[in-house]
């Protein structure tokens, strides 16, 4: 398949087709294997990259640049990431103390993994709906076809219905705990009252 | 957070991309003066963030899972090969882990009869000093019994060669077949001689990848990262500046 094909099924929501992409894969191994990494790390890496090549073309940041160009664009991301997981020093033990166990850590990473938690519990059709459209930016009419709804009206209800359940799942166990996270958010957002962007 | 109906609705409007120039104002308005709507706002997205984060976690998973599921049927195909033929001579391992016996040739071979290469010749050359030895040998088809194709004989040799005929509908063929050898991790390395193209593998690589690249009148042949023109009038792959 051309690598125009490619792009082109991927904008129209059929995310398999990057499996064509395993035929790239052969460089990447052969980097990785010679520079202290297993074939699984090479798996890893080459699957982030694929990942990463699927969200710039969804976004349009990949620019199309003629033919045979993705399999040097997946082989020098993977190389880049294999590289950064080479140099990224070891996790330090941080050494315990008293003081520590009072650190409620990273309000922003809590609450991500709050949400996070919510969202695994959420099941379908939220999570398929929610990450069609979020993820993989198909519009309302394709999740109907996708998904068996009879329009895109019912999806778009649907779809902020499940928004909704999220919030409230969040809202009752953490209603000032959230206010806090949400303040410390908020300031590291750009254009935020009293932020540094 | 409380609220309003209408400010939910221009919430909801606003992440789908669907509020008028007027509205958008007035989302602006209240992003900057209303602390509740702005915190709804900003957990909004983070739902968003992570759904996105999420989508691509379980894409990336599913992606490994596809790669490894590649090697598994290689590794398992090549140990049942090797374990029903072990007084046999083992063509030796490439590199790595991945070990290629002469049968995963074998299969790479079925696949590509299966994908509809029309014309294949398989010989054996041997090269004593790690250069590709050219033979002007008598080739033979590869014998097609009943939809498979018999392993080649393995005659102590280190290098296989599979030639396929270039033209402009034998492309799509080459391009097949070059795709099979890498999936058997098999690496090889090319030459054109008149209008064929000649693979040698598994010994003696000086290759990494190949791709075959069609552009407008010409068809590239991309080694690593350089490019070659197959131009068979002078019988070889030529560099591209």
């Amino acid at each position: 398949m051309k690598d125009q094909e490619i792009i082109n099924q991927i904008k129209a929501g059929n995310y398999e087709v990057l499996n064509e992409l395993s035929r790239h894969f052969a460089s990447v191994r052969k980097y990785v294997l010679s520079n202290s990494g297993a074939i699984e790390d090479a798996e890893d890496v080459f699957a982030e990259a694929q990942v990463i090549f699927y969200q710039k073309v969804l976004s349009e940041a990949y620019r199309y640049d003629g033919e045979g160009k993705i399999g040097g664009f997946l082989y020098v991301t993977a190389k880049n990431l294999w590289m950064k997981k080479l140099t990224r020093p070891a996790p330090m033990m941080a050494p315990v103390s008293d003081t520590d166990t009072q650190d409620q850590g990273d309000p922003l990473e809590k609450l991500s993994e709050a949400v996070d938690e919510v969202l695994r519990n959420l099941g379908d059709p939220c999570a398929s709906i929610l990450t069609f459209f979020y993820f993989n930016r198909l519009d309302m009419l394709t999740i109907a076809q996708k998904l068996g709804y009879k329009n895109k009206e019912t999806v778009k209800v649907k779809k902020r219905q499940c928004i909704q359940t999220i919030e409230k799942s969040l809202l009752p166990a953490q209603k000032e705990t959230l206010k806090e996270y949400l303040y410390e958010l908020d300031q590291r957002r750009p254009g935020a009252p009293g932020s540094a962007f | 957070m409380n609220l309003t109906n209408e400010d939910r609705e221009l919430l909801d409007r606003h992440f789908e991309q669907d509020l008028t120039e007027l509205e958008e104002t007035k989302f602006q308005q209240k992003l900057a003066g209303d602390d509740e709507f702005r915190q709804a706002v900003r957990l909004r997205e983070l739902i968003h963030e992570r759904v996105q984060a999420n989508g691509a976690a379980q894409l990336k998973e599913q992606l490994k899972a596809n790669l490894a599921a590649q090697r598994s049927a290689v590794e398992e195909n090549n140990g049942e090969e090797s374990e029903s033929n072990e007084d046999e001579t083992p063509v030796r391992p490439l590199f790595g882990n991945a070990s290629v016996t002469r049968w995963a040739i074998a299969a790479s071979l079925v696949a590509i009869i299966a994908a509809g290469i029309i014309f294949l010749n398989i010989r054996d050359s041997s090269t004593g000093d790690g250069s590709i030895a050219v033979e002007d040998t008598t080739k033979t088809e590869a014998p097609v019994t009943g939809g498979q194709v018999e392993a080649p004989t393995y005659a102590g040799t280190d290098t296989y060669e599979i030639s396929y005929p270039i033209t402009t509908e034998g492309t799509q063929q080459i391009k097949q077949a070059l795709l099979v050898i890498d999936e058997t991790r098999t690496e090889a390395a090319y030459e054109v001689r008149s209008d064929t193209l000649f693979v040698y593998y598994p010994q003696d690589i000086f290759t990494e990848t190949l791709e075959v690249i069609d552009r407008e009148d010409e068809t590239i042949l991309r080694i690593n990262e350089d490019e070659y023109q197959i131009d068979s009038s002078v019988q070889k792959l030529l560099p591209l500046e």
